[in-house]
């Protein structure tokens, strides 16, 4: 009854915020864009046949081109909607939570009911992923009918998107309410919070680098391990639409990645690198070690502020 | 034996020697004893920076007392199950703002686990008896202080609860607000609700509470009930037509003084009065007057502070007869 009323609370917080209803807007937005799309059997219809553009690639009825929708999708969701934008919207909504829950007049009737500490923090840290949750379930659903409605490729693994966001973003709200509870400030935990993002993906980011150019730059593989280590350690959030990608049977993505991260020679797209590599890359992904090592370092996080809170007079 | 459980299971705060101390430096409380009887509205009084806060704070679970021992409800401190049936006004409380009325009722009560349907049935009630029926469905943040405090002693009682915790209740409400306040709280005690009142009005205290501890420094100055505060503090004052000054001794052996023009007894010596009035008579004296005062709260407050400005007289007086 009471993490419910919690999560009541936070859901009456959340849709009283512009910035909930700015995200609903940016959903239905991406959402009309993609519907202004479709796929045929030759390529792909902008504008409700306006312009055609001939493609191969994202052919109706074959696998290659139900693959790349998927992929389009993930990266859709992931890049641009509720990628880093949204989960900074997100974070901008919600990061002030946890510091209005402790604030002086709120905060002595909250720790005066008969519940742990604990208890209390949880819920309002659970409230803030019922917020993302809604919203992430909101924008998949919206996507995934325009992609099977508009793009004729029902794909319903697509609806992993929606845990595997709120995944996503429960990684960095664990920084939010540890700053949360030390700080007391939306503000100060928010900036702080995104500083952590960036220690968060500085380490994947140089890892891939290290790998990729380990000839030329680490040939002892002695920064490599330092820095995997790190990643190890750290919430992966870059595994995040690598997962999805495995999830949502977007098999060749490895594809679309190659492919859009190529370069045009006589009218032709010519990948940059190698599309192989890149599906050994999406294929190396261990989805349980991956997410279990990325909680088990927001378990700490959360657990951390828990203990703070509990331990606070205000 | 059989007596000390009756004084426990009457007692409904029984708090002995309650320390704080802020940040190593600031000793907010230094060893005190509270006790208040089940049933009986309690007052607490002290100057800015006393403790009180401090003191509700620990009781409610806000603050963490570096040693307390003692019961709330015949349970240790902090109790879930009697936390479940204390309610909670704090000063200067906080509402979201996002939630109604109703809302804020429901939401704090759901956090006390009153069930659903119990909670549906008492905030119109309650939102009524503090004449917010109209405002029930609006945000909060379109409330007045009085209007919110009103909200926050409904909140505070959501959960029909055994023991309430009010500080400051009054504050932000009009005189109108202020006398409805006071008549709920005697609703109360007469169900039987035990009432713990933390208020720098001390006149208002004076009207409802039984019994009243003054705060200062951290310790409890005075602790009793007002009629044992104010019983050796009451003095008789004598009007009388002449010059006193020509018989000052004799009035100052009787344990009189001469104030701003009369005679002031300290104490219910009624035989030292008539003793007074006979010598004034002997001497001449037309006596207009013969009033017995007793003191207020804030004379009792001030002179426990030790900046009494009643009539050093008096003091000594109530020292004698102690």
């Amino acid at each position: 009854m009471q993490v419910w009323a919690l999560i009541v609370d936070s859901f009456r917080d959340a849709i009283d915020r512009k910035i909930f209803w700015i995200m609903l807007v940016l959903s239905a937005a991406t959402a009309g864009a993609m519907a202004c799309v479709s796929f045929d059997a030759e390529g792909v219809n902008v504008l409700f046949g306006t312009w055609h553009i001939d493609s191969e690639f994202y052919a109706v009825g074959s696998e290659t081109g139900r693959s790349a929708i998927a992929a389009t999708i993930i990266k859709i969701v992931f890049d641009l909607s509720i990628g880093w934008v949204g989960i900074i919207l997100a974070l901008i909504a919600t990061a002030g939570m946890v510091p209005a829950m402790m604030s002086p007049g709120a905060v002595d009737i909250l720790v005066s009911k008969p519940m742990s500490r604990h208890k209390l923090f949880f819920g309002k840290y659970v409230g803030a992923m019922a917020f993302v949750l809604m919203q992430a379930t909101v924008f998949v659903f919206l996507t995934t009918f325009v992609a099977g409605w508009r793009w004729k490729c029902w794909i319903l693994e697509l609806l992993w998107l929606i845990p595997l966001t709120v995944l996503l973003f429960s990684y960095v709200y664990g920084f939010c309410a540890l700053f949360g509870v030390l700080t007391r400030n939306a503000m100060a935990s928010l900036l702080l919070t995104l500083v952590a993002w960036v220690g968060v993906w500085a380490p994947q980011t140089l890892y891939e680098t290290f790998v990729t150019f380990e000839e030329q730059i680490d040939p002892d593989q002695r920064y490599q391990r330092a820095v995997g280590a790190l990643k190890w350690v750290l919430p992966k959030t870059q595994d995040i639409p690598l997962i999805a990608g495995k999830l949502a049977g977007a098999a060749l993505m490895s594809d679309v990645i190659a492919t859009e991260s190529g370069t045009v020679t006589d009218g032709k797209k010519e990948p940059t690198i190698d599309p192989r590599q890149a599906e050994e890359r999406l294929s190396d992904v261990n989805i349980a070690v991956s997410i279990a090592s990325s909680l088990a370092f927001e378990g700490v996080l959360v657990a951390a502020a828990s203990i703070l809170f509990r331990r606070k007079d205000f | 034996m059989t007596l000390q459980v009756t004084e426990i299971t009457n007692l409904a705060i029984d708090l002995i020697g309650v320390r704080k101390t802020y940040r190593k430096k600031v000793q907010a409380l230094r060893g005190v004893n509270v006790q208040v009887g089940r049933g009986e509205i309690f007052g607490l009084l002290g100057p800015n920076g006393a403790g009180k806060s401090t003191l509700v704070k620990i009781m409610m679970r806000v603050v963490r007392a570096d040693a307390v021992m003692g019961t709330v409800l015949g349970r240790p401190l902090g109790n879930k199950n009697k936390l479940a049936v204390t309610g909670y006004l704090p000063e200067s409380h906080r509402f979201p703002g996002y939630l109604t009325g109703m809302q804020v009722l429901d939401f704090y009560a759901a956090l006390a686990r009153v069930p659903r349907p119990v909670r549906r049935s008492r905030a119109p009630g309650l939102l009524d008896r503090m004449g917010l029926t109209r405002w029930a469905d609006r945000p909060t943040r379109e409330y007045s202080k009085g209007m919110l405090q009103r909200l926050g002693i409904s909140q505070a009682l959501m959960n029909d609860p055994e023991l309430i915790v009010l500080d400051e209740p009054t504050d932000g409400l009009d005189p109108m607000g202020r006398r409805d306040v006071r008549s709920m709280l005697l609703e109360l005690k007469k169900a039987g609700k035990t009432i713990f009142l933390n208020s720098h009005l001390l006149s208002e205290l004076e009207m409802v509470c039984d019994r009243v501890a003054i705060l200062n420094e951290g310790l409890v100055a005075r602790q009793g009930t007002l009629a044992e505060l104010t019983q050796r503090t009451v003095e008789y004052r004598i009007r009388t037509s002449g010059d006193l000054q020509a018989i000052r001794g004799e009035i100052e052996k009787r344990s009189g003084t001469i104030r701003n023009g009369q005679i002031v007894l300290g104490g219910r010596d009624a035989q030292g009065v008539n003793e007074l009035i006979d010598l004034l008579r002997q001497n001449g004296h037309l006596i207009e007057a013969v009033e017995p005062h007793r003191l207020s709260l804030e004379d009792i407050f001030v002179e426990a502070l030790g900046q009494s400005t009643a009539a050093p007289a008096v003091s000594q007086t109530g020292g004698r007869k102690a």
